[in-house]
């Protein structure tokens, strides 16, 4: 690969099931997505009629041509070793979370505890959707969550349906990446 | 008797030249002598949103009261003086009453005109009081009111839509005497801190010191208050670490003017923490970083280490 | 077919697991959902078969993907070679909706495992959706 072809570098979207992975990435992807759903058994569980067993695989090229590799894990537990895998070199992390589902605040922990390891400098954005359904909690509560633990990520609103959503959350990665990169500190 | 001069400004050609058949049915019946002059002398300005904007500012800037004359027929009235579209003699009258009684009396005008940082400088002594505060009232150079108390900042549809991303004035926020409407749109107190520093005149806010390094401790929400660019690489820069005002603006490249405003919204939303005096950063050194955001994606991945 | 089976059926196919872990080499066998559940398994304990159901149903479903994506129809096994043995994940049945994951030592001959497995697979799949 020639300088000119520019970058590449892979961004892992995570999350509990029903926050919107798979969702977010086909919004997001120039090529058709890597889908690995199928029939959820476990209704009582959770709702959905599917879930992603392995990962989804979506690209954008970004306007300097370089590439972004983005990979949808499972959301469920039992796939903990498909987050491992999936995590394994990515530049950053972005974790969606459904704020109308229960235990969300608690989920949020789950998946940065699970990340944290591997992301470089700590690139993580966390894409907080259906803030408005009654009853949630609002991004203040995910953001005051991070705090208590000294993490400072953004925690955005998003309808990850929505194309420009979704690639609000991967600039906002991009611009924290570059930061590091420019202005970090040293060794 | 009070001898009041008035102007009025961006009405349309019939609803002026009522007003001003009307200023000569009620005269000898008001409290004060009206008269009509030019924008430069008038005690009083009558004025619809569609009149110029600089016009409006400035007369904002003096404090002097305003006449909002305005079609909207919900109930919720934007500011101390409304007059609505089409209006009668004794309804111009008695808001004219009303704008005399307030000239003539002796206590002192509500603190402050409005100004490029008196909004600011006020709501961020309110703001971490915010959720135990009684009704205080500020108004923007148009004369529409904002109200902030009991945790939340409340003021009507169009007045917040102009709020955001656009450059406002609005005085020190004071006591209310009464409690707001009912009507109106709640807005998040960090919100409105956050569009209220985004719209300041571009200094160095004057509550921060050019010689501190400040950092932010946590991300504004973006997806409700919207991003450009430059406020991403401002926010990414400083989580990284902490910067000067000055070396913030060299480091995110970004004018000095959107990193003052930056740190004046941050500042107000409560979400920049200061660490202290730091000495003066060294410029750095650009090389290949042109403008826009994908500047700094040239060399990442050497950065980073990261595999392909 | 229903992806999750009710108890009787789990016994059932418990027993043809049992037999099935007759065949020279075998070390285990887990049946499981498409979405990683185990529902029947011979050999191994609860938390290994677990393991086994969910990361099969993985191999599966991106069998299937990869399957799908050269053009060559529906994903039927993959086979997982190793230096100690190998494992093979087997469709059961025409639905999507279960698999059979067996793991089995260097002892066993590949051939012979595929075609027993095969077999067994044929019987789950009767048992299962007659």
């Amino acid at each position: 690969m020639t300088e000119a072809d520019g970058e590449e570098f892979k961004i892992v979207f995570t999350g509990p099931m029903g926050a919107g992975k798979t969702t977010a990435i086909a919004a997001l992807s120039e090529v058709e997505p890597v889908r690995t759903e199928v029939e959820n058994s476990d209704r009582v569980a959770h709702a959905k009629a599917s879930t992603t067993v392995g990962f989804d695989f979506g690209r954008i090229t970004l306007s300097d041509g370089s590439v972004v590799r983005l990979y949808g894990t499972p959301g469920q537990p039992r796939y903990r070793f498909m987050w491992d895998i999936l995590g394994r070199g990515a530049a950053g992390v972005i974790v969606l979370i459904d704020a109308s589902a229960p235990g969300a605040l608690v989920q949020l922990d789950l998946f940065v505890d699970a990340f944290m390891p591997h992301v470089v400098q700590g690139a993580l954005v966390v894409g907080v959707g259906r803030t408005d359904s009654p009853g949630s909690p609002g991004t203040d509560a995910f953001a005051a969550r991070l705090d208590a633990r000294g993490i400072v990520a953004p925690v955005l609103s998003v309808d990850v349906r929505r194309q420009a959503d979704v690639m609000m959350l991967v600039r906002t990665l991009v611009c924290i990446l570059a930061s590091h990169a420019l202005h970090g500190a040293v060794a | 008797m009070q001898t009041l001069k008035i102007c009025d400004l961006g009405l349309a050609p019939d609803t002026s030249h009522a007003f001003h058949s009307m200023l000569q049915i009620v005269a000898g019946r008001s409290k004060a002598r009206w008269q009509l002059a030019g924008v430069a002398e008038a005690d009083v300005l009558f004025a619809s949103p569609a009149g110029r904007d600089d016009v409006l500012a400035a007369w904002g800037r003096s404090g002097k009261p305003v006449v909002l004359v305005t079609d909207d027929r919900s109930g919720w009235s934007p500011a101390t003086f409304v007059l609505r579209h089409p209006f009668r003699v004794m309804q111009l009258l008695a808001v004219l009453d009303d704008v005399a009684d307030l000239l003539a009396d002796a206590r002192p005008r509500e603190p402050g005109s409005a100004s490029g940082w008196a909004g600011a400088q006020s709501l961020r002594a309110l703001v971490p009081q915010a959720n135990a505060l009684g009704w205080h009232v500020a108004r923007t150079t148009l004369g529409e009111e904002i109200w902030l108390g009991r945790g939340q900042v409340l003021a009507d549809a169009a007045t917040i839509a102009r709020l955001r991303g656009n450059a406002f004035e609005l005085t020190a926020f004071h006591p209310a005497g009464s409690a707001p409407p009912a009507t109106g749109i709640a807005l998040a107190v960090s919100d409105f801190a956050w569009q209220v520093g985004m719209a300041t005149p571009g200094t160095l806010a004057p509550w921060l010191d050019p010689a501190t390094a400040y950092r932010l401790r946590r991300w504004p929400d973006f997806g409700r208050l919207g991003v450009s660019t430059g406020l991403l690489e401002l926010c990414a820069a400083s989580t990284v670490r902490a910067w000067t005002p000055a070396a913030l603006a060299d480091a995110s490249g970004q004018s000095a003017a959107n990193a003052h405003r930056f740190l004046a919204a941050a500042s107000l939303a409560g979400l920049l923490a200061a660490n202290g005096h730091e000495p003066a950063h060294a410029p750095i050194a650009r090389g290949r970083l042109q403008g826009g955001w994908d500047r700094f994606l040239g060399g990442l991945r050497r950065h980073l280490g990261l595999a392909a | 077919m229903k992806a999750r089976p009710a108890k009787l059926s789990r016994e059932l196919a418990r027993k043809v697991l049992e037999g099935y872990g007759e065949v020279a080499g075998v070390q285990c066998a887990v049946l499981f959902s498409a979405d990683g559940f185990e529902i029947a398994s011979h050999a191994a304990d609860a938390a290994a078969s677990a393991r086994l159901a969910a990361i099969g149903s993985s191999l599966a479903a991106l069998g299937t993907a990869l399957s799908g994506e050269a053009g060559l129809g529906d994903f039927e096994r993959t086979t997982v070679e190793s230096e100690l043995g190998a494992v093979t994940i087997m469709r059961v049945g025409s639905s999507r909706s279960m698999s059979l994951a067996v793991v089995a030592g260097r002892d066993a001959v590949l051939g012979q495992l595929l075609w027993a497995t095969q077999r067994c697979c044929q019987a789950l799949a009767k048992l299962l959706d007659p």
